[in-house]
C-alpha cells in the first residue's frame, strides 16, 4: 500500500464518519487490514484491498458513527478547496443509505473504477452504477439548490 | 425461419425510441458517456422532450462537480502519519477504550492516580536509610576512587613487618589516623615483635613507634605481639558479605563502655580492627569493631537495649565472613543532655 492508498483511506473515513479523530483510528485499522489482505493475496489489486478493508471497518463503525452524529468533530487541519462547503455532504450523509454513501466516496471522491468496486463487494457492476447514479441525483438536489456552493 | 415482429414499435423515422423510464435509468451512463452511440442518441432525444430528465442530469452534473472538489481535500500530514504508524499495545488499548473521548475530569483523575501510584512506588522501593546516610553521615560522603587487590602478595615484599593476627587481618577501623609506616630492618626476622609497623594502605592503630609523635587524643590500640604473616584468606576476593553498623546513645559512656566490652567478650566477640574494643574515638564516643558468633547477636542487642536504643542496620560489604560469624561496628555515643 503506497502513500496514495493511505491518503485514500484517510479521505474515505473522513467523509464516511465525518469525524477527524475517528477517521484516523478507523483509517489505521483499515490500513492494517488492507496490508494483511495484500500479504495473503499479493495478486489482489490495491483498489480491491482498499475497498474491502474500508468496507469491513465501516460496517463496524457505522452504527456508532450514526449514533454519535451530534458530537462529531472536524479538524480545520483537513484542508478543503477554497469555497467548498461540507453542509450538502452532511445533509446527504443524513438522508442516504450506507450503501450509497460508501459507493459515492469510492467511485466519485476517490475515483476508484466501478469494476474494482464491484469485484471487491462481489456485486454486479450495474448495481454499483445504479447506486452511484441514485446517490448523485440525491446529492445533486442539495448542491443545485445552493448554486454558490461549488 | 420466420422472424417474430418486434414488440416495441418503431418511430415514424424507423428508429426504436427509448421510453422515458429507460432514459431515466440510463441517465447516469449517459452522463458518464458510457453508452453506445445509438443509446446516447436515444437519451438525448428524451432529454429534449422531458424536463425532469434534464433536471436530473443537471443535478448529477452538479453533484459530480461537488464530489470532485471534495476529492481534492488534503488530509493533514500528522493524520497520515498516525494512520501509517505501527500499532503499539498502548495505542490499541487507547483506541479500543476511546480514551480521547472520555470526559476530561475522568481522564485527569486517571492520570493523577497513575502519577500517585508511581510516586508511592518510588517512596516504597527507595532505600531511604542509605540515601539519608549518604547525605548526612560523613562516612557516606567518602568516595572510593580505586581499590587495589593485593591478592596473595606477601607484605614482606614491601619490607614491612605485619602486625595483624588472622582475626584482625584486612579489617579497617574508621576514624583512625594512619601513622607513618616504619620499614623493618632487613635482618629482622618476621617472628620478632615489631611495635607498630603496618602494611601500606592499611589503617594502622594509633600507637606510634615514637611516643613523642602521638597526640594526646590519639587512640591506644592493643599493640601487636606477634608478627605472623597475613593469611591469604584475609585478602580473598570481594564477595557478597555483610557488615552490621550501628549507633547506641547512652547516658554514661564512661561507665557503660567497659560493660559493653565485657559483654561482647562474654558472648565470644573479638576485636576485628586494630584498635581495642571500646576505643575512645572522640571525647563523647567509643568505637567497637568486632566479630562474634551470629547466634549471640540477639543476646547482644538485648543487652545493648538496656542502655539505650541500638540502631543497627545490615549493610552489604565486599568481605565475606566465615559461616556463623558476623562483624559489627558500633559507635557508642554520649547522649546529649
Amino acid at each position: 500500500m503506497n502513500e496514495n492508498d493511505v491518503r485514500a483511506i484517510a479521505l474515505f473515513f473522513f467523509y464516511a464518519l465525518l469525524d477527524d479523530q475517528k477517521a484516523i483510528e478507523a483509517g489505521a485499522r483499515a490500513l492494517n487490514l488492507a496490508k494483511d489482505k495484500k500479504r495473503k493475496q499479493p495478486e489482489m489489486a490495491n483498489a480491491v484491498a482498499l475497498v474491502q478493508s474500508t468496507f469491513e471497518i465501516w460496517k463496524k463503525e457505522e452504527a456508532e458513527a450514526r449514533r454519535m452524529s451530534m458530537v462529531r468533530s472536524l479538524n480545520p487541519g483537513w484542508s478543503l478547496p477554497d469555497g467548498t462547503d461540507l453542509s450538502p455532504w452532511r445533509e446527504f450523509h443524513k438522508q442516504s443509505s450506507s450503501d450509497e454513501i460508501v459507493v459515492v466516496i469510492w467511485s466519485k471522491i476517490l475515483g476508484l473504477p466501478d469494476a474494482e468496486i464491484a469485484t471487491a463487494l462481489e456485486l454486479p457492476e450495474g448495481t454499483i452504477r445504479y447506486r452511484v447514479g441514485h446517490a448523485l441525483r440525491r446529492l445533486g438536489e442539495l448542491t443545485s439548490s445552493r448554486p454558490n456552493i461549488v | 425461419m420466420e422472424k417474430h415482429p418486434s414488440p416495441i414499435p418503431l418511430s415514424k423515422y424507423g428508429k426504436r425510441e427509448l421510453s422515458p423510464f429507460a432514459a431515466h435509468e440510463l441517465l447516469y451512463d449517459y452522463h458518464r458517456e458510457a453508452l453506445d452511440p445509438e443509446r446516447m442518441e436515444g437519451v438525448r432525444e428524451q432529454l429534449k422532450k422531458h424536463a425532469h430528465l434534464k433536471r436530473d442530469l443537471a443535478r448529477m452534473q452538479s453533484a459530480d462537480l461537488y464530489l470532485s472538489l471534495l476529492g481534492k481535500a488534503v488530509p493533514p500530514s500528522d493524520a497520515i502519519e498516525k494512520i501509517d504508524e505501527p500499532d503499539t499495545y498502548l495505542s490499541v488499548l487507547l483506541k479500543k477504550t476511546n480514551y480521547e473521548r472520555w470526559p476530561l475530569a475522568i481522564r485527569w483523575g486517571i492520570e493523577a492516580a497513575v502519577v500517585l501510584c508511581v510516586f508511592l512506588a518510588v517512596l516504597i522501593v527507595m532505600p531511604w536509610n542509605q540515601v539519608l546516610n549518604f547525605g548526612l553521615s560523613p562516612q557516606g560522603r567518602e568516595i572510593i576512587l580505586a581499590e587495589v587487590d593485593h591478592g596473595s602478595r606477601s607484605v614482606f615484599d614491601d619490607g614491612l613487618i605485619p602486625i595483624s593476627s588472622d582475626e584482625t587481618a584486612g579489617f579497617e577501623d574508621e576514624g583512625v589516623k594512619p601513622p607513618t609506616p616504619v620499614a623493618a630492618a632487613p635482618a629482622t626476622p618476621p617472628s620478632v615483635t615489631a611495635p607498630s609497623a603496618v602494611p601500606p594502605g592499611r589503617t594502622p592503630p594509633a600507637a606510634s613507634p615514637s611516643p613523642s609523635k602521638a597526640s594526646p587524643a590519639s587512640p591506644a590500640p592493643t599493640p601487636p605481639t606477634t608478627a605472623k604473616p597475613i593469611a591469604a584468606e584475609a585478602f580473598k576476593k570481594p564477595g557478597e558479605g555483610a557488615l552490621y553498623r550501628g549507633v547506641l546513645r547512652v547516658t554514661n559512656l564512661d561507665a557503660t563502655g567497659p560493660k559493653i566490652v565485657e559483654k561482647i567478650e562474654e558472648l565470644g566477640g573479638r576485636k576485628a580492627g586494630q584498635v581495642e574494643l571500646g576505643w575512645k574515638k572522640t571525647a563523647t564516643s567509643s568505637y567497637f569493631h568486632f566479630t562474634m558468633p551470629q547466634a549471640k547477636y540477639d543476646d547482644l542487642i538485648h543487652f545493648l537495649a538496656d542502655y539505650g536504643e541500638p540502631r543497627i542496620q545490615k549493610e552489604k560489604h565486599p568481605r565475606v565472613m566465615p559461616e556463623g560469624i558476623v562483624r559489627l561496628i558500633i559507635e557508642v555515643e554520649e547522649a546529649e543532655k
